[in-house]
């Protein structure tokens, strides 16, 4: 069967490599490789690979002993590790200094709030509005008095 | 010595293996664990193959768990049969973990020049990360084989849950894949 393709029946080699196959499955694949030496060839191949395989997916397991040493020694370092702060509650402390500093700057006592630089009153003398300069905030409590006496 | 798989156990027998853990006796914790281990290698071939070249991690992690649920009063409540139930619980956690984490194997642990005499481990390792990185049925179904020839785990027709001749041929298709890949040729992949 030269124009048969490359590891035409490896499928079948595996199954009976590992037993898998049926009587008769087996009895016809033993009389085919008889004339196909692709199929020898692939024979002497896979008998390599299946023990690799296995080895490869069988993890060198440490002993019962040996990993509940390790586990315990985990244990022990995360008993050890003091407690890290959870970022979650990093957002609830900065959540709360946050509503502090809003409830200071809402409920701060209005007399310690700043005087308007000027007010717009209406002035019975005259007609239209004027602008009283009030009481000047940056010039200090006295400024306003200095004002009153030069009138 | 005990049995590899927790379907020939009783429940009696679980209980007394979990008394054992729980007393903290080294022998009886050795043997606790040598009976939860299989379990829980079992439900990382079968649920997270993908996963299995961390095997020895995530086997570790989930033993950490147990250990941490005997510390409470609530956590020794799952310390109870059946523990195929508890190596479940122990497990999903720590792969949890890892999936979250997008853990990856890193490139040079591959792609690095070795000596001659490492090259059979090198070529080992090759042929694990292509069956793991085969489609999640067809890396399941070899493991599951693997398993049942090391005495881990059931019969592969158990482990997939088909019938027999079905679970040789996705074997055989997973093989193949694997081979042909290890090669260097190019598969259409397709799970079962």
């Amino acid at each position: 069967m030269t124009d048969a393709p490359k590891d035409h029946r490896r499928q079948d080699i595996l199954l009976y490599q590992q037993g898998y196959l049926e009587d008769a499955e087996r009895a016809e694949l033993e009389a085919h490789m008889r004339d196909c030496a692709s199929c020898q060839a692939t024979m002497e191949k896979v008998a390599r690979f299946l023990p690799a395989l296995q080895q490869a997916l069988t993890p060198k397991l440490r002993s019962s002993a040996e990993l509940l040493a390790a586990v315990k020694a985990q244990m022990a370092a995360k008993e050890r590790k003091p407690a890290r702060f959870p970022f979650w509650n990093l957002a609830w402390v900065g959540l709360a200094v946050a509503s502090a500093a809003v409830a200071l700057i809402v409920l701060q006592p209005s007399a310690q709030k700043p005087q308007p630089r000027s007010n717009i009153v209406y002035s019975p003398h005259r007609p239209g509005w004027d602008v009283d300069a009030g009481p000047d905030v940056d010039a200090g409590p006295d400024a306003g008095d200095e004002r009153d006496a030069g009138d | 010595m005990v049995p590899a798989t927790s379907e020939k156990r009783t429940r009696e027998e679980e209980l007394e293996l979990i008394a054992g853990f729980l007393s903290r006796k080294p022998l009886a914790e050795v043997s606790f664990l040598d009976a939860v281990r299989p379990l829980i290698r079992g439900q990382a071939r079968r649920h997270f193959p993908e996963r299995w070249q961390e095997v020895d991690d995530v086997e570790q992690s989930a033993l950490l768990r147990v250990c941490e649920l005997r510390e409470t009063e609530a956590g020794r409540k799952h310390l109870c049969p059946w523990l195929r139930e508890l190596a479940k619980l122990a497990v999903d956690a720590p792969v949890a973990v890892l999936f979250r984490a997008k853990k990856t194997l890193p490139l040079k642990d591959w792609d690095r020049a070795v000596p001659p005499n490492q090259e059979a481990a090198f070529e080992l390792k090759r042929l694990l990360k292509i069956a793991v990185s085969l489609p999640r049925g067809m890396a399941a179904t070899m493991l599951a084989q693997a398993g049942f020839v090391t005495g881990e785990g059931p019969a592969l027709h158990e482990a997939l849950d088909v019938d027999e001749r079905s679970a040789r041929r996705r074997l055989a298709r997973a093989q193949d894949a694997v081979i042909e890949i290890a090669e260097g040729g190019e598969v259409e992949l397709k799970d079962d």
